[in-house]
């Protein structure tokens, strides 16, 4: 055996060596994500694309950084090899410091170019059969070294140089066809001294041997075969009968195959007993003694080489750079993509409110799946059972999408019905063909989409469990794709040290990837809407309203302008919810609050909060206001254009305008108004709709829970400065306005003296009109307490006189109502509007949830310059010039730090909880564990276990008997000879207690031992 | 007829019934048979403790003739002990001769040198019928006349280049401790302990030992050059054959059939049996092997850790015995598949077979 350590070889670049296989389809996914995220502008979305960016940082990161320990390669082999054939190599990785590479890494080891042997390195270590491809002698070889990144996504590799002094590789025996001169002695020019032992003894028959092919003859010893029943034949062994020489041509065409021929030559004349000698054309001769010496002289004769010597090099590698070293899919990596695929699926299907059957049907397809493919790897006896079931899960599948293509009309239902049937058919098919890292990679980057969709299609506040969930078996997933098939036990088994070494490695790369994803996320605003494609909307169960036109209340009925006045003021008409609020009415009835409730009304898409408006109202009478009786247009759907309304300003002189996408989805039954952020110029609805003069929009049908429904609006970015700079807008009304103007300034005739003098007294000496509404806004907010249940204005009073110099206590519809009033007694044209606040947003879907206590009415004023504008004493109004949109990493932060404000406490106490859980658990469980080990080891066993992981710890192969391991154990320490001599003594008392028949256990002996394992081994 | 009437030597064991060695000088009786304790029972540590004494004064003597060959000192030892034989295969003048005459005198027995040469006759090995003048001069006796393999310690050099039909009479010879002449079967001294060597580099013109002959020995060793300070202590005079003739016997004939008999006795677990099995499982099924290792292989293994165990003063075996003897004493049994007819491929298989299967422990 010849031993090669690398004499200080160069270390080598980290480069990439390629991308895994099955890559591109995640890349893929990647993409499709990204549609998702532009159809749906869900913030999940965006942030499972900055999650898989990261992953493939990390990945790239990760492979470079597992390399880093790769410093020196050992090869170990047979002094000779013969080309083409197998021969034992044994291959050492290791790092600076000597010891073996610990990281699983793959190694392909070169010779002049071609790659002679390949395998997963264990340990550091790779015992392999190497297949040299070319004679010659070896010097030489490169090991390359390639190690995936922790999600196995993109490979880096390494190139270490191992010199060899004396590997000698021989050709292939060819066959016959090398040119043989056949010479008597005395013709031969040779070296006396060469030929000195061979000519003493020639002619002398040595003995009596079987016969062979191409023995002469007259060599048959005839009396020995008579006897046997067998040809033999005298045995001249060193009778040189004639003395053959090889001439191996260096002009033959291969001279690979030259080589090989001559070597055949060689060793066939010797087994004849010629002489053989060989020579290259016409050069001089050598006597070639036995088959080594053969085998030598072919493998280093001066032929030249046969073809031009090619190197390596990026894109001339004869393997394709997306080629991984091995395909094989383990079995836990196996197991945790079939779940992969289940939890997005399961996703997908909770999100469209599939049955329980076939929530059931998925999991166990994706089951089967993983089992089946797993099993017929083994026994391939099975892929036709795999194959029938793949057809009844093709044919199940297709059914069940026939049945859905039924109820598809156009293309916006299609998205909800057969398309994710599809998706779901597909993955759980693929299952079934999904048996190496490839088809692993393609059932990843296929559930990554479904989960998108998932998380695209869905709104609620469990998407982030789900997510969160998904992300965590994706990545374990990616993880285990990565790495080598576990090997057997008996191979080795790994110390505990280094797998949690290893466990933190990963632990550490999944907080780093999670950081980068946030970092990448923090450049990425919050998305659009996905109003482009005009998706989605729906309205889900058609119920029509009896007055087409009008506003109707959730179940159809019709609401009359003051029917309410009879009404008990408290609790509207008694239905809690939307229908109980008294703001989504032809009139609303100032006195009345009605009870709200708690529910999610409605959640809706928008990058940013600003006021969801339904209803404006004109005209006051003291105590109701009345909407616009005009209906307005008729539009049918579904991408309807909204034109400027009254006061409308398209587009403000010297300022942008955004376009702002929402979308609603309503969780329980409205009433026909469509909400919109003002002000609006698309409505993309599944119904008609009656665009009001007012700017409010109708529906010709109920919107009921379920629907959905998709607003653009085009929001100037108006700043207070722009407000402000508008100066008195009372100075700018004619002096008796007419039309719209008219309706606006309108104060009804119950409006008191004091009311008008207090609006003038707040008025006078302020420098714009903006400055007057803050003026108002602060002597409401220091006057009146806001308050639910304020007592109800005594009959025939005005509203607004009651609230302000009356009760003083009013909730937000008597506040507004005052504001209005208030303004327009100073002429400054003004409505109410009603609709819902902006609600709280879920920062991971990236949804404002809205409940029916969000029910609001605020004061529109109309600037000339900008057009309608709210304003709000209860409530912060959101100035669209004067709020930046957050980027998707900075809502995750905050929803961190929104959780911790909120939950602080909770989430210490919980931590707390689960700190110290964790660690009772931890010693409850290493005690129980030890218990365990000792009952099923006895205590010499678990003493016999910590030696072996100390050693293996120490880099010694745990392959060894005891006291091997102790004339090994480490020296280098200080006071190493006396831990030299006690881990002899501990190995010799190990050995004593396994194997010696008259040992009998005694606790002395052992606390001896105990006491030399700590002093050896270590405190545990 | 009458010419050729003749005597036979008793086949029973008596000590009087010796063959006479051609050197003239009678040979040492045989011990007289040993009752020793069965099988079963262990080895007791003063029994081994003797047996390590021994063993490591044996080593010395060794040490002191032949410069910086501790390991094939030891193996030799053990391999005597085992009541192996022992087959060293190295280049010539490397003291092959000289460790077999250090045994030889260090347990005070007989040495025979045989010289294998290709038109060596088996007769010339285990002695033939030679015709006799009886005492009254009148008829001829065919009578026995041993060969040179009637001795304590038998050196067979180059036994490669002797012909197959005297290979195998020595190794029957070795195997039975007996010798059959004529029909007549002569008991060989006891102890007997055969050395054989082979050189692996000229194997131009010799017979290789076939399978069956090569399992007959325990071990295989190959000593290699003494490294350069033994090699000036060789030079210089201070080791070599001069320090032969200092060499007093440290045991009789009789104590070292006592040894060899504790050394049977030595206990092995079934754990380092069930491990020597896996062991030659191994051999067999390695990549590179035509034909694994046979039980007889196992046993001498085990026969060898016995040894080793016994010579470190320890009553049972453990797997670091099997370990240090098992390349010895399984290389020349493995065929490897491009193996050249020396151990050298055999050697690095087991080696191999060594690392890949675990050794058991408490």
């Amino acid at each position: 055996m010849t031993t090669a350590a690398a004499r200080r070889p160069p270390r080598g670049w980290r480069r990439p060596y390629g991308v895994g296989l099955g890559a591109g389809y995640l890349v893929f996914g990647w993409g499709a994500t990204l549609g998702l995220a532009v159809l749906s502008g869900a913030v999940a979305v965006v942030l499972m694309l900055g999650v898989g960016a990261a992953a493939a940082a990390a990945s790239l990161v990760t492979g470079w950084w597992a390399l880093r320990t790769a410093r020196a390669a050992t090869i170990d082999t047979a002094p000779t090899a013969t080309a083409t054939e197998p021969s034992a190599m044994h291959l050492t990785v290791t790092t600076r410091r000597g010891r073996p590479m610990r990281r699983a890494a793959h190694v392909r080891v070169f010779d002049r170019g071609e790659s002679i042997a390949s395998g997963w390195l264990h340990r550091g270590r790779l015992d392999t059969d190497a297949v040299f491809t070319r004679r010659g002698e070896v010097t030489d070889l490169e090991v390359v070294v390639t190690a995936a990144g922790l999600p196995g996504l993109i490979w880096w590799q390494r190139t270490l140089r191992a010199t060899h002094p004396a590997l000698l590789v021989a050709p292939h025996p060819a066959g016959p066809g090398a040119r043989v001169e056949v010479l008597a002695a005395d013709q031969l020019m040779v070296d006396a001294t060469a030929m000195s032992g061979a000519m003493s003894t020639a002619g002398d028959v040595d003995g009596i041997r079987r016969w062979r092919e191409g023995d002469a003859d007259h060599a048959v010893h005839w009396p020995t075969s008579f006897r046997t029943g067998e040809l033999n034949v005298f045995d001249h062994q060193h009778t040189v009968i004639e003395r053959w020489v090889v001439r191996a041509d260096p002009t033959a065409a291969d001279t690979e195959i030259e080589a090989g021929r001559a070597r055949w030559a060689l060793d066939d004349g010797r087994r004849h007993g010629r002489q053989m000698w060989a020579a290259v054309a016409d050069g001089e001769a050598v006597l070639v003694a036995d088959a080594a010496a053969a085998a030598r002289w072919t493998a280093t004769c001066q032929l030249p080489p046969p073809w031009p010597t090619t190197r390596r090099h990026w894109g001339n590698t004869a393997i394709p750079f997306w080629r991984e070293p091995d395909t094989t899919l383990s079995t836990r990596a196996r197991w945790v993509i079939a779940l992969v695929a289940a939890v997005g699926l399961l996703m997908l299907s909770d999100a469209l409110g599939h049955s329980l059957t076939v929530r059931l049907a998925i999991t166990a397809g994706c089951a089967v799946g993983a089992a089946l493919t797993l099993a017929a790897a083994v026994r391939p006896r099975l892929r036709l059972v795999v194959r029938i079931a793949a057809v009844a899960v093709a044919v199940g599948g297709v059914l069940s999408v026939l049945q859905s293509l039924g109820e598809v009309d156009d293309v916006l239902s299609a998205i909800r019905g057969p398309m994710p049937q599809l998706l779901i058919v597909l993955i759980v098919l693929q299952g079934f063909e999904c048996h190496d890292r490839r088809g692993g990679r393609v059932t990843l980057a296929f559930s990554a989409v479904t989960a998108a969709y998932a998380a695209a299609l869905r709104v609620d506040d469990a998407v982030v469990w789900w997510l969160a969930a998904f992300a965590l078996l994706w990545f374990l997933a990616a993880v285990w794709i990565g790495l080598p098939a576990r090997r057997s036990r008996r191979q080795g088994r790994p110390t505990a040290k280094a797998s949690g070494r290893r466990i933190a490695g990963i632990a550490a790369a999944a907080l780093t990837a999670a950081a980068a994803a946030v970092l990448i996320l923090n450049t990425v605003e919050i998305p659009d809407g996905p109003a482009d494609l005009g998706l989605p909307a729906s309205v889900e169960t058609i119920r029509d309203i009896i007055e087409p036109g009008s506003l109707a209340r959730p179940d159809g009925t019709p609401t009359r302008p003051g029917a309410t006045g009879d009404r008990p003021r408290r609790g509207g008409d008694g239905t809690v919810g939307v229908g109980g609020y008294p703001g989504f009415d032809e009139s609303m009835d100032t006195s009345m609050r009605g009870e709200m409730g708690d529910t999610v009304v409605m959640r809706v898409r928008a990058p940013e909060p600003d006021f969801w408006r339904g209803q404006t109202y004109s005209r006051f009478d003291g105590r109701l206001w009345y909407a616009d009786p005009q209906q307005g247009e008729q539009r049918s759907p579904s991408d309807i254009a909204v034109g400027p309304a009254a006061g409308d300003v398209p587009e403000p002189a010297g300022m942008e305008v955004d376009e702002f996408i929402q979308t609603y989805y309503l969780s329980v039954d409205h009433p026909n108004a469509v909400f919109a952020a003002y002000r609006p110029t698309r409505v993309l609805i599944e119904s008609s709709v009656w665009l009001r003069p007012d700017g409010a929009i109708r529906s010709d049908r109920v919107l009921t829970d379920g629907t959905v429904y998709t607003v653009v609006s085009a929001r100037a970015r108006v700043t207070t400065d722009a407000l402000r700079r508008q100066g008195d807008l009372a100075a700018l009304m004619p002096v008796d306005p007419v039309g719209m103007q008219a309706d606006y300034l309108a104060v009804p005739p119950s409006t008191t003296e004091r009311t008008r003098a207090l609006a003038a007294q707040l008025a006078a000496g302020s420098p714009s009109t903006y400055d007057t509404i803050r003026r108002m806004e602060a002597w409401i907010a220091a006057n009146v307490q806001y308050d639910l249940d304020a007592p109800v204005p005594p009959p025939g009073t005005d509203a607004v006189d009651e609230l302000l110099f009356g009760s003083q206590r009013g909730f937000c519809e008597q506040i507004a109502s005052s504001l209005a009033i208030m303004l327009r007694t100073i002429g400054v044209p003004t409505r109410v509007a009603t609709g819902y606040v902006p609600g709280v947003r879920d920062r991971i879907t990236g949804v404002w949830e809205v409940r029916a206590s969000d029910a609001h009415a605020w004061v529109e004023v109309w600037f000339p310059a900008t057009g309608w504008q709210a304003f709000d004493p209860t409530a912060g109004v959101p100035l669209a010039g004067e709020f930046d949109r957050a980027s998707v990493g900075a809502e995750v932060t905050q929803a961190v730090v929104d959780a911790v404000r909120e939950h602080g406490p909770t989430l210490a106490r919980l931590a707390g909880m689960v700190v110290v859980g964790a660690g009772l658990t931890w010693l409850i469980g290493r005690q129980v564990l030890r218990a365990w080990r000792r009952r099923r080891r006895g205590r010499w066993g678990v003493l016999q276990d910590r030696w072996l992981g100390a050693a293996a710890a120490r880099g010694l192969d745990p392959g060894c008997s005891n006291p091997e391991l102790a004339r090994r154990w480490p020296t280098a320490a200080p006071g190493a000879a006396d831990t030299a001599a006690e881990a002899a003594e501990l190995a010799e008392l190990l050995d004593r207690v396994a194997f010696d028949p008259s040992f009998t256990d005694d606790d002395a002996e052992f606390l001896r031992a105990a006491a030399l394992a700590e002093r050896v081994l270590g405190r545990r | 007829m009458a010419l050729f009437s003749r005597t036979t030597t008793p086949t029973a064991p008596e000590p009087t019934a010796a063959p006479v060695a051609p050197g003239g000088s009678a040979l040492p009786p045989p011990p007289a048979p040993v009752a020793y304790a069965s099988p079963i029972t262990q080895a007791s540590s003063d029994q081994v403790a003797r047996v390590a004494d021994i063993g490591g004064a044996l080593v010395a003597s060794i040490e002191s003739v032949l410069a910086g060959k501790r390991e094939v000192a030891e193996l030799a030892v053990a391999c005597l002990f085992a009541r192996g034989h022992l087959l060293i295969e190295d280049i010539p003048g490397v003291g092959k001769t000289l460790l077999a005459q250090v045994l030889s005198s260090a347990v005070g027995g007989t040495f025979h040198r045989i010289q294998g040469t290709v038109d060596l006759l088996p007769g010339d090995v285990t002695g033939t019928l030679m015709p006799e003048h009886d005492g009254t001069g009148q008829t001829l006796q065919m009578r026995f006349r041993p060969g040179p393999v009637f001795a304590n310690v038998v050196v067979f050099d180059e036994l490669n280049r002797t012909s197959p039909r005297t290979q195998s009479a020595l190794l029957e010879a070795a195997e039975e401790g007996t010798v059959t002449v004529d029909g007549v079967t002569h008991r060989l001294p006891r102890p007997f302990f055969l050395v054989a060597t082979q050189n692996p580099i000229d194997i131009a013109g010799t017979y290789r030992l076939g399978e069956g002959a090569v399992d007959r020995f325990a071990a295989v060793v190959s000593p290699g050059r003494a490294s350069l300070d033994d090699e000036v202590a060789v030079l210089a005079g201070r080791r070599g054959r001069r320090q032969l003739r200092d060499i007093e016997p440290v045991v009789s004939l009789e104590a070292l059939a006592h040894l060899q008999d504790t050394v049977e006795n030595v206990a092995v677990p079934e754990a380092v049996a069930r491990y020597v099995a896996h062991l030659l499982e191994a051999t067999r099924s390695h990549q590179r092997v035509r034909l694994g290792a046979s039980t007889r292989g196992g046993l001498a293994v085990v026969s060898l850790a016995r040894a080793r165990a016994a010579m470190v003063g320890r009553s049972y075996v453990v797997p670091d015995d099997v370990r240090a003897v098992a390349v010895a004493g399984l290389a020349h049994r493995v065929q490897v598949l491009d193996g050249d007819g020396s151990t050298t491929a055999g050697r690095s298989v087991v080696t191999d077979c060594l690392q890949r299967v675990r050794p058991p422990a408490v």
